[in-house]
């Protein structure tokens, strides 16, 4: 399932800022890893992945650096901010409430192991 | 199938290399190329449909070459990872979406990152042009209301003359003298008829031509003796006059009538010029009176040119015609002076006192300039210039901007308005210019005010005897106008204004020339009284006074009594003139330059400047100056 261009708007990057958190990543890795991830749900195209990343290198949350990364063709990584880790948490937190004020209405189930996390 | 550009590589010669170079590498002496982004994708040997894809991309973000760069080497990075990860390029390229949308969320996600003086740049260029359409779009709305102004013509000012002109048909003069006009066809009167006189050698010419046309002298009489003048603006019974004559005055086919109600400045007044001739017939038949020995003839003619002349000032006389009324005057007066030197005996002594009396009366002994008709000119042209918004307001419209053009060709940017002076592209840039010029124009109310305030300024400038008039208030109207149009945007405000001021200074000096004429006059009418009393002339003026004069009348340039000479037997009474100092009688080397360049008091330096000049002499009344005949 591929959810709506606007909450993807949303989703996208603190998507992204959450699978940094565990360490750089370029590119290619970071579609692949938001497809499989999110069973496919969070499979954004890469012509909306790029201007993603750059946007958010633009409002300075996350840094690039162009690295060997031990193949022969050089890969450009990215890695989270101290401000991209206070955006994340920030954010976390923001998709925490709505989440919760979804189950609230009943419009999201909670998850097994208790609340939504 | 996406919408990908054909790539090719980039032909490689050093021109390309130079232009893909970075300045750093360049100043090195290397020809890196390294930001040439198609040797780049070329280099990555990826299949084609990714090469054509990054390609795509990149060309279309429009982006600066060192980001492009950036953009498709991780563009190649990534496709390079997909295909290592054994996707085919063309599951590659379906899962990449849209290059249009990439290249445009790219470009805007990297001009982000621009630095802070190219993006201040980017604010400004945008404000810039956001104000560049905001007076665009000022312009167009300024020019919809410019060349929607339509004047109203609410006035027909020929036909509210006329209503001030209109007599009984039995009062009227004009149709008298055009009568007499008509029958004189083109006959020239020679002005050296009068002055010359008899010792002229065209008098037997003179003499012929007074025979020819006594009846049109008779019809001038008669006409004289009407109590109005009744010269009516664009008669249509002057043209049915013309017409049942078969002659081109006073009026043609194309002459304005007054119903048409055209611009009141194009009133030629052909009648009124006209008088000019008829009294100078007169004068001439004066002349030939005298000669003969009959006096009452000549008392008749002269006293009929002062009626003439009395008859042109009717109710608002447009400035034009008191000139000619002036004109008129001087040339009975000089008519007068000249039988008076050369044969005082015609005339008996109630004859004299007679034409005394009557110089004494002309115009009730008042005699001033009216400027009420050029306010009339003046609102005339605003109601053709302007739009009328009831309240006596109103702004410029494209044909009052063309009337003020073709009054003023000497404005580049005017001139261009006309159509008869400028080709197609002149007329195309003024019909664009014109709003912003029509603008610049001040509006209805505030050229009628300035316009108003200024006549006021003058006319309290010139109360009072001439010799006591103040130069600075005189020329406080030219100053004002000249301060209020000092500024290249003012210098349009007041167009209408700067075009109808009337040409004041010398209505004045006209009028104060006449009184002068007439005071000179009486004096030399008094003088030959004298002689023929006592034999001789007397020693000074003041003897006149008061049997024959109640005073010794003012020089208009200083306010003394009229000064007085006797010279060879002969009396010379005279003005010191316009240099305001007393040569003794020397008269300037050119008559008219004894009294040209106005009254009031003078500073010294302008004085010292005109006594250094051709000015210099003084203006010798009685008798008349011969030098022009000589």
């Amino acid at each position: 399932m591929r959810i709506e261009r606007e909450l993807m708007r949303g989703a996208g990057p603190v998507a992204v800022l959450k699978l940094l958190e565990g360490g750089s990543k370029y590119g290619y890795e970071l579609v692949e890893t938001l497809a499989s991830a999110s069973q496919g749900v969070l499979d954004m195209g890469q012509s909306t992945l790029y201007p993603l990343l750059y946007n958010l290198e633009a409002q300075g949350l996350v840094r690039a650096e162009w690295r060997d990364g031990g193949s022969a063709r050089p890969r450009k990584y990215y890695e989270l901010t101290a401000k991209g880790k206070k955006r994340l948490a920030h954010d976390i937190a923001q998709w925490r409430a709505v989440a919760g004020a979804m189950q609230e209405l009943g419009v999201l189930k909670p998850a097994l192991g208790g609340g939504a996390s | 199938m996406a919408d990908f550009r054909d790539f090719s590589p980039t032909a490689s010669n050093w021109l390309v290399r130079a232009y893909y170079t970075p300045l750093g590498d360049a100043l090195r002496g290397r020809l890196s190329a390294r930001l040439d982004v198609r040797q780049e994708i070329a280099a990555a040997e990826l299949p084609a449909p990714l090469s054509g894809l990054i390609y795509t991309v990149v060309r279309g973000s429009r982006l600066w070459r060192g980001e492009k760069i950036d953009v498709a080497r991780e563009l190649i990075a990534h496709f390079a990872d997909g295909l290592g990860a054994g996707r085919s390029a063309e599951e590659l390229v379906r899962d990449f979406g849209s290059p249009k949308q990439a290249a445009k969320l790219i470009r805007r996600a990297k001009l982000r990152r621009r630095p802070l003086w190219w993006q201040c740049g980017r604010i400004l260029s945008r404000l810039f042009a956001a104000a560049i359409a905001a007076i665009l779009l000022g312009y167009a709305a300024l020019s919809a209301r410019f060349y929607l102004g339509k004047p109203q013509i609410i006035h027909n000012y020929w036909n509210e003359i006329n209503a001030a002109r209109r007599v009984p048909e039995a009062d009227r003069a004009w149709p008298l003298y055009r009568t007499a006009a008509i029958k004189l066809g083109k006959t020239h009167v020679d002005s050296a008829w009068i002055d010359d006189g008899p010792m002229g050698k065209h008098w037997d010419e003179a003499v012929a031509a007074l025979e020819r046309h006594r009846e049109s002298l008779d019809l001038i009489r008669q006409g004289a003796k009407k109590p109005r003048l009744g010269y009516l603006l664009g008669d249509r019974a002057d043209l049915e006059a013309a017409r049942a004559a078969n002659s081109d005055w006073p009026m043609t086919e194309s002459s304005p009538l007054a119903e048409a109600n055209q611009d009141l400045i194009s009133a030629l007044l052909p009648g009124i010029q006209e008088m000019r001739r008829l009294t100078r017939l007169l004068a001439a038949d004066a002349r030939r009176a005298a000669i003969v020995g009959d006096g009452a003839a000549v008392v008749a003619d002269l006293t009929t040119m002062i009626s003439i002349s009395e008859q042109i000032f009717a109710p608002d006389a447009s400035l034009v015609e008191q000139l000619v009324g002036m004109a008129i005057f001087e040339i009975a007066v000089d008519a007068t002076w000249r039988i008076l030197a050369d044969a005082p005996q015609v005339l008996s002594d109630e004859q004299l006192r007679d034409l005394a009396h009557r110089i004494a009366t002309y115009r009730s002994g008042s005699l001033a300039v009216d400027f009420r008709s050029e306010e009339l000119l003046f609102d005339d042209l605003l109601q053709r210039a302007y739009t009328d918004d009831g309240h006596g307001n109103g702004r410029i419209t494209p044909a009052g901007l063309t009337m003020l053009a073709g009054e003023n060709y000497h404005l580049t940017l005017l001139a261009a308005l006309d159509p008869g002076k400028s080709g197609v592209a002149a007329n195309n840039l003024a019909r664009v210019l014109s709003p912003g010029v029509g603008a610049l124009i001040g509006s209805r109310q505030e050229n009628r005010e300035l316009y108003r305030s200024l006549m006021d300024v003058m006319i309290a400038a010139h109360q009072g005897p001439p010799w006591e008039w103040d130069r600075q208030a005189i020329d406080a109207p030219d100053s004002r106008l000249k301060s209020a149009l000092a500024s290249p945007a003012s210098r349009y405000r007041y167009l209408p204004v700067a075009l109808m001021f009337p040409a004041r200074e010398a209505a004045y000096s006209a009028n104060d020339r006449s009184i002068q004429i007439r005071d000179a006059a009486e004096v030399a009418i008094a003088l030959e009284f004298w002689h023929r009393r006592h034999g001789h002339w007397p020693a000074s003026l003041a003897q006149l006074v008061p049997d024959l004069l109640p005073a010794v009348p003012p020089d208009r340039y200083d306010g003394q009594p009229l000064r007085y000479v006797v010279r060879d037997g002969r009396p010379v009474v005279y003005s010191i003139g316009v240099d305001r100092n007393d040569d003794g009688g020397r008269p300037t080397v050119q008559a008219e330059l004894a009294y040209i360049g106005g009254y009031g008091r003078l500073a010294p330096e302008a004085l010292e400047r005109l006594q250094s000049s051709h000015s210099d002499g003084d203006w010798i009344l009685w008798p008349p100056v011969k030098e022009d005949r000589q």
